[in-house]
């Protein structure tokens, strides 16, 4: 317990905890309430409030010498009528917002006892709204009100109490410290059943409030400044701004302080106030007024000041004005200690400073708004909608008030369509936690009940895929007035590019760029792109592996968008609709891209990645977007009769590891399944044959389509761990693509179709199924076995025996490497496969120590560890 | 129901049921009694069970750290 409340005695205390066991109980029992009863409370209390309104403002001002009886009584009025007409409708019991596209709901929680602190210039006004507010929110509220205006708040809280318990509130829903003072604040602000602290009042109290390690809801100390703008409508802003320091006696804290007028309209604007019945200080005057009403010693207002009339202040500090004067003006030359009138002024005394430019005017206004504002109230009289802009934007301040008086236009709901309050949140520049003007919201905890959302998935594929023998005929379809064709010196040797040309319609203007037959290189896509603008290009013709097709991909982005860095574009990210780097959508130029591939296994003309390799810096960077893939793709045999064992090997086994790798993505929808699973069924019945008999056009024809209905399912499902280790094993080690991938497919198998040591998340994934979704690739083979353990089990013998037909190294130390020179690799290769993006659609999510563990049981060969034994729960091979 | 309740606890019985099957609310006055039953429960170690609460009292009760002083049934 704090310093301040030790002092406290022990019947003091005992007073004090049973006033918090009657408010807890209260708070408790009132979470049982429904909306409609707290509803018909709400109503009963605000004609009661209503009905003693000016009862209440005429306590207020006998008990605090403050301010004005008609304002009081309209300012009860406000903290009941407008409070009302706010929260009437509004719901605070349950369920009280819903958002059903977004799947969310939000359901309102009372906080449970409130202790609330009241302040001596609109005491009654700010027990009606609380009480109100407190109700609404079905909370129990203790109050401490400011020991100057305790009489009149207890009557208050009476009158709402009583109203409330007649119509069903809880007993002990409100209760009003007894000769409150500063250790009993403290005491109560540090109660562990206390659960929240309304602080409205003094610094003192609003620094307590906050300095207790609780919740709380805090006012500052204002110190408005009133920007009187050239265009201002100068009638309108004089006669608001003196109904506004004149409102109750210039008590509110949102009212004027100091108004910086602009030399044009100054004279003009002094005479107005003159005329409506302000007094203007002369300079004697004025320092007169400074040293008077403004503390010397802490600079701030002195108490008798604070809510007097006008001429009250006048004749007890002896300044001669006439007797109908509403306001005190004093000119001002800055702001600042030496200037004592800028500061916050709770009475009808206003400072006037003259401004030679906007820039100055803004200026000052800060400095005012700096000089005990902050986060508070500012004011501004313009037509000019650039300079309120302007002020709004350097001013700090929770409210803004346009062309209106800032005492009553901050109160809300009378100039503006604010929220009404009575307590005003200054945000940090105050030291609180809000700039809102505090309401019904602030009395609640919304707990946000949020649904299960399945993202939006997708399925885009090229607008056209021509397949089978002779396919490229379909070239001739595609008009153009000048054709790049993209190859490499290879396939121009073997007579591919020959074909291809024949194809094309022979009006076309036709130009050849070949390229090397290796991932490309900045250089290669810029010199293509340099080809494609001196020919003024409008389709690209790729032919070519999938570097080619790639390095066209990349042609094609740069001649479209120059602008486009394609190493920003190479950006990570996790989700292709959250990207931060979005593909540039303006095009200087148009241009069809057509692929046709001479490979079995990248896919790459139908997918929307492209890699780029940087070899000054030893890496590669893969960029993807849908706005990559090819407008056409010609899958035609012919192209791929000839391709060496090896290379139909290697890139078959990159095919099966797509549509595997797809097949279990979290990403993985019915749509790519389907691709996924045919594609699967494709290369274990073709690939062997293709591979033993390269001259069979039926298995070359279905391998190549093969290849591409995978890269269908990977476009839109991704791949998996398989990639991310080929990828850092095929880049240290300098193996190819798909060979890599078939050292690790047998492990991975049967690392995703064990219980995983950590999940993947996903939204879309209703359970863990990679072993399910293997088990049924083994049904659609045909592998047999009657659990799913053993069918995954079979899966993996049979894809063990189709890379043994393929005469695939088995491990990686079949490869030659040995096996010192694969340990030191591995910090690097895990490193390198964890940090590659493949693996982020795995179901599973690998640790690093998992990637090792994979890395060596590629190293090894066959797994030891079959996917049966891995399988530990026994459900997880029957469910 | 309580104050029944209170008095058997007061006669010595080693263990008291209050029903709430049919009770949808309670208010503050119920919850002093409710306190008042568990400190003299507490006093002669007399067990106190509650069957029946509904959720809404017994998130009340849960509050106001009174659960642990009684025994729950359905």
């Amino acid at each position: 317990m704090i310093d301040k409340a030790a002092s406290l005695s022990a019947d003091r205390i005992a007073y004090l905890e049973g006033l918090v066991r009657r408010g807890k109980t209260a708070a408790a029992v009132f979470t049982q309430f429904t909306q409609r009863e707290v509803d018909a409370i709400v109503k009963a209390m605000v004609l009661a409030g209503l009905d003693q309104a000016q009862y209440l403002a005429r306590l207020a001002i006998e008990e605090t010498k403050l301010g004005v009886l008609e304002d009081k009584a309209i300012k009860n009025m406000v903290a009941t009528e407008f409070v009302y007409n706010y929260i009437r409708d509004k719901p605070s019991v349950g369920v009280i917002r819903e958002f059903p596209e977004r799947g969310l709901v939000e359901v309102a929680e009372p906080i449970g006892l409130i202790f609330s602190i009241t302040p001596i210039t609109n005491p009654t006004s700010t027990v009606l709204f609380k009480c109100i507010m407190a109700i609404k929110t079905r909370n129990a509220v203790i109050f401490g009100p400011h020991p100057k205006a305790w009489t009149c708040c207890r009557e208050a809280i009476r009158i709402m109490y009583e109203a409330a318990v007649k119509h069903g509130a809880p007993e002990g829903v409100f209760t009003c410290l007894e000769e409150p003072t500063i250790p009993d604040n403290a005491y109560l602000m540090h109660h562990k059943d206390v659960k929240l602290i309304d602080a409205t009042g003094g610094p003192g109290a609003v620094k307590a409030a906050y300095s207790s390690g609780k919740p709380a809801l805090g006012v500052g100390a204002g110190n408005t400044p009133v920007y009187l703008e050239k265009t201002a409508q100068l009638d309108m802003a004089v006669v608001d701004i003196i109904t506004s320091k004149t409102f109750d006696n210039g008590t509110i804290c949102a009212s004027e302080q100091t108004v910086v007028i602009d030399d044009e309209i100054y004279d003009l604007a002094i005479r107005k106030f003159a005329d409506l019945g302000a007094h203007i200080c002369n300079e004697k005057e004025s320092a007169l007024l400074g040293r008077t009403v403004i503390d010397p010693e802490t600079g701030h207002m002195r108490p008798m000041a604070v809510g007097q009339k006008a001429t009250d202040i006048a004749r007890v500090i002896g300044l001669r004005v006439k007797p109908d004067t509403k306001l005190l003006i004093a000119p001002i030359r800055g702001v600042g200690p030496e200037h004592p009138l800028s500061v916050e002024k709770l009475f009808p005394a206003l400072a006037v400073y003259r401004a030679t430019s906007v820039d100055e005017a803004l200026r000052v206004c800060m400095d005012v708004n700096h000089f005990g504002g902050l986060g508070h109230t500012a004011v501004i009289f313009s037509r000019n909608d650039e300079i309120i802009q302007k002020f709004s934007e350097v001013i700090d301040a929770g409210r803004i008030i346009v062309n209106s008086p800032g005492s009553i236009g901050a109160l809300g709901g009378v100039y503006n369509d604010m929220v009404p309050t009575f307590s005003f949140g200054c945000g940090t520049g105050g030291g609180n936690s809000t700039t809102d003007n505090v309401n019904l919201y602030h009395y609640l905890n919304i707990k946000r009940v949020a649904r299960r959302t399945q993202a939006h998935m997708w399925f885009r594929v090229p607008n056209q895929i021509y397949f089978n023998m002779n396919a490229v005929e379909n070239l001739r379809q595609f008009p153009s007035q000048s054709t790049l064709i993209v190859t490499n010196p290879l396939l121009e040797q073997m007579g591919h590019l020959d074909i291809v040309r024949r194809a094309i319609p022979p009006e076309t203007p036709v130009r050849v760029l070949a390229i090397p037959d290796a991932e490309p290189e900045f250089k290669v896509v810029m010199q293509g792109v340099e080809a494609l603008n001196l020919h003024r290009a409008d389709q690209i013709v790729a032919l070519g592996g999938g570097s080619v097709i790639d390095a066209a991909k990349l042609m094609k982005l740069k001649y479209e968008s120059p602008e486009a860095d394609l190493e920003e574009l190479a950006a990570p990210f996790l989700d292709i609709r959250k990207r931060v780097v979005q593909f540039p959508t303006v095009k200087i130029n148009r241009a069809r891209m057509i692929a046709i591939p001479t490979t079995s296994g990248t896919g790459s003309e139908v997918t929307p990645f492209a890699v780029l390799i940087d070899r000054e810096r030893g890496r590669k960077v893969t960029l993807a977007d849908y706005s990559l893939s090819p407008d056409v793709a010609i899958v035609d045999p012919q192209f791929v009769m000839s391709m060496p064992k090896n290379l139909t090997a290697d890139t078959g086994i990159d095919c099966l590891t797509h549509a595997l790798e797809a097949g279990v993505s979290i990403h993985a929808s019915p749509y790519t399944d389907s691709n996924a699973m045919q594609a699967i069924r494709m290369v274990f019945k073709y690939l062997p044959i293709a591979y033993e008999n390269p001259g069979d056009e039926e298995a070359r024809s279905m391998m190549h389509n093969a290849a591409c209905i995978a890269a269908l399912a990977f476009s839109n499902a991704s791949v998996g761990v398989n990639h991310a280790l080929a990828h850092a094993f095929g880049a240290r080690f300098g193996v190819g693509h798909g060979r890599a991938n078939a050292l690790m497919l047998p492990h991975v198998l049967a690392y995703n179709a064990a219980v995983p040591t950590k999940f993947m998340p996903s939204p879309n994934l209703r359970a863990y199924i990679a072993h399910k979704k293997y088990a049924m690739v083994a049904d659609l083979l045909g592998l047999g076995g009657d659990t799913i353990a053993e069918k995954v089990k079979s899966l993996v013998q049979a894809t063990e025996q189709l890379l043994d037909r393929l005469e695939i190294p088995r491990s990686i130390a079949d490869m030659g490497i040995p096996e010192e020179e694969f340990e030191r690799a591995m910090p690097d290769l895990a490193k390198s496969a964890f940090d590659d993006p493949s693996w982020r659609s795995n179901p599973r999510m690998p640790l690093v120590t998992e990637i090792v563990e994979l890395f060596w049981s590629a190293y090894r060969g066959r797994s030891k560890a079959s996917p049966a034994e891995q399988v530990t729960a026994k459900e997880w091979s029957t469910v | 129901m309580i104050q029944e309740a209170i008095a058997k606890v007061n006669s010595g019985e080693l263990e008291v049921i209050l029903d709430f099957s049919s009770t949808i609310r309670i208010d503050t006055n119920e919850v002093g009694a409710l306190e008042e039953l568990a400190g003299r429960a507490d006093g002669k170690s007399v067990k106190v069970v509650l069957r029946a609460v509904n959720t809404d009292i017994y998130r009340v009760l849960k509050q106001l750290k009174l659960t642990q002083r009684f025994t729950f049934v359905t």
